[in-house]
């Protein structure tokens, strides 16, 4: 199983709209995915009420020691994937999702503001020595905050393919109980998110694959 | 009702007001809004930061408890490890970058071995600050000069990186692309320059070893041994070189897209990277068995003389 990590000290840069994004369009390419809220804020439990489909499933967790547990117990039940959605904090939970992750993705949008308060959590993921990627996110189609957000963050390490637009597209799917990807098929926001979510895919697999030649060498 | 009779006295009141605020605005207000700065030289002090590690407000994991990951366990003490702050995004690999599945990596387990590769961490120590200096330099052509810096700008930083404001998202990706691909070819020649200087070395040496026809000892016939075991590792590995070469030059023709050029371009770092470790291991291995053959000759002769 792998465990991707959406973290960000930063409130208001996206991350439960493109956790509950990924999961959906990762559901929609066929695989097991289970979404684990660590933000008692609730965003996702909430958007799981308003949804008909019972999938993705949705654990909450209040506690950094039962977050492992969680990520067991999802693993013996052949979920392929977690996404892990963290709180606008760098608390002692959101590290223990750090931790956990093979991937730790960081949305910011393009402002100082975002990208500096991304700056702690990137030191927090060197530290435990993760992987992470910058997603670029709520962005304008063109212009000069794009230009310098994605040279900052290119600067600061791995910037994912493609830069999530800012649409109404994806506060609307939230708010009807939906995935982008279900609530406005074919649209631009559900291709922007379908695109991202085959690139962090590609890097899980390659990540796995990774993990099993070492495991090899080190079996020989 | 509630609306004057007249509106003589309203409107007076009023265009009183309205001249009143006039001039007030006109002494108050600046004449223009302040210039924006660049997000770029805003997140300056965040990119300092990031580079020396030193934001303290970060919480670690205890290191007594085990962390499990669908069943495979978890090096908890990298948690302790605060000084020891790997700057990849992807720890284990040589640029933080993307990995390739058909890129066979020394060692890429981000959990159980991250950042204890030595050889991939040394190429990282070297890489270290580049990426970030080679975009600064995108925005500030002359920043190398004012800091003092010997070198020239990147290529890649000077050319294709050059991000604007006019550009669609799309147009970046592929711009941010094809920065990846001329800092790769940069180091694809470098690593071929640095592979055929060493085979030229050693052949120079090999045969100028020959040539002195040295009476055939022993030791001397151990590190000729060696040196042409050398050689013949140097041209494999320059035989890999190329094939890589034309295999990446071939495949580069045929992408299409910008997540294709990413992904070509930092499996051949990859590769090369792994090539010129490979040398620096052979290299290295040869320096220990000339020290050995010295020391043993060494030996013989103190031998020889009690």
């Amino acid at each position: 199983m792998h465990v991707l990590a959406l973290v960000t000290q930063k409130g208001g840069s996206g991350k439960s709209t493109l956790a509950v994004g990924l999961a959906v369009a990762a559901m929609r390419d066929g695989e097991r995915v289970a979404l684990i809220e660590a933000d008692q804020q609730g965003t996702i439990s909430k958007w799981q009420e308003r949804r008909d489909n019972p999938y993705p499933r949705v654990e909450r967790v209040a506690e950094p020691a039962d977050i492992e547990a969680i990520i067991a117990r999802l693993a013996a039940e052949g979920i392929w994937l977690a996404i892990i959605d963290t709180a606008a904090t760098n608390n002692v939970l959101a590290m223990r999702a750090i931790a956990l992750a093979d991937l730790c993705v960081i949305p910011a949008r393009p402002s100082p503001a975002d990208i500096e308060a991304a700056i702690p959590t990137l030191l927090a993921i060197r530290r435990q020595k993760r992987r992470f990627a910058f997603v670029l996110n709520q962005t304008p189609p063109r212009g000069a905050r794009l230009s310098e957000a994605a040279t900052s963050l290119n600067a600061l390490g791995v910037l994912a393919l493609p830069f999530i637009g800012q649409r109404n597209d994806h506060q609307d799917a939230l708010g009807a109980g939906f995935g982008v990807s279900e609530y406005a098929r074919g649209g631009k926001a559900a291709d922007e998110i379908h695109a991202l979510w085959s690139w962090i895919a590609k890097k899980l697999g390659e990540e796995a694959l990774a993990h099993g030649q070492a495991a090899i060498r080190r079996a020989s | 009702m509630g609306k004057p009779q007249s509106g003589e006295p309203a409107n007076r009141f009023s265009s009183e007001v309205r001249t009143a605020s006039r001039e007030e605005n006109a002494s108050n207000k600046p004449a223009r809004r302040p210039t924006r700065r660049s997000i770029v030289d805003l997140t300056e002090a965040a990119h300092r930061a990031a580079d020396d590690g030193v934001l303290p407000a970060v919480v670690t994991v205890a290191p007594n408890q085990p962390l499990i990951t669908a069943g495979k366990a978890v090096a908890s003490d990298c948690a302790d490890d605060s000084t020891d702050v790997s700057r990849s995004s992807w720890p284990g690999s040589s640029r933080p970058s993307i990995s390739s599945p058909t890129a066979q990596k020394q060692d890429v387990d981000a959990r159980h071995k991250a950042g204890h590769d030595e050889l991939m961490e040394a190429v990282d120590q070297a890489n270290r600050s580049e990426p970030v200096a080679r975009l600064a330099a995108c925005n500030k052509p002359d920043a190398s000069a004012e800091e003092g810096h010997p070198e020239l700008p990147h290529p890649a930083a000077s050319g294709s990186c050059e991000l604007s404001a006019s550009d669609s998202s799309a147009d970046m990706a592929v711009k941010i692309a094809k920065a990846y691909q001329a800092e790769t070819l940069d180091d694809i020649k470098a690593g071929f320059n640095a592979a055929l200087d060493y085979a030229a070395e050693f052949s120079r040496r090999g045969a100028s070893s020959e040539a002195a026809k040295v009476p055939a000892d022993r030791g001397h016939d151990r590190r000729n041994a060696l040196a042409a075991q050398y050689r013949a590792g140097a041209v494999e590995l320059m035989q890999a070189n190329m094939a890589t070469t034309m295999d990446f030059a071939r495949r580069l023709l045929g992408a299409k897209s910008s997540a294709e050029w990413v992904e070509l371009t930092s499996t051949q770092a990859r590769l090369q990277c792994e090539l010129m470790l490979q040398q620096a291991q052979a290299l290295r291995s040869l320096a220990r068995g000339m020290t050995d053959s010295d020391a043993g000759q060494a030996g013989r002769r103190g031998r020889k003389n009690d």
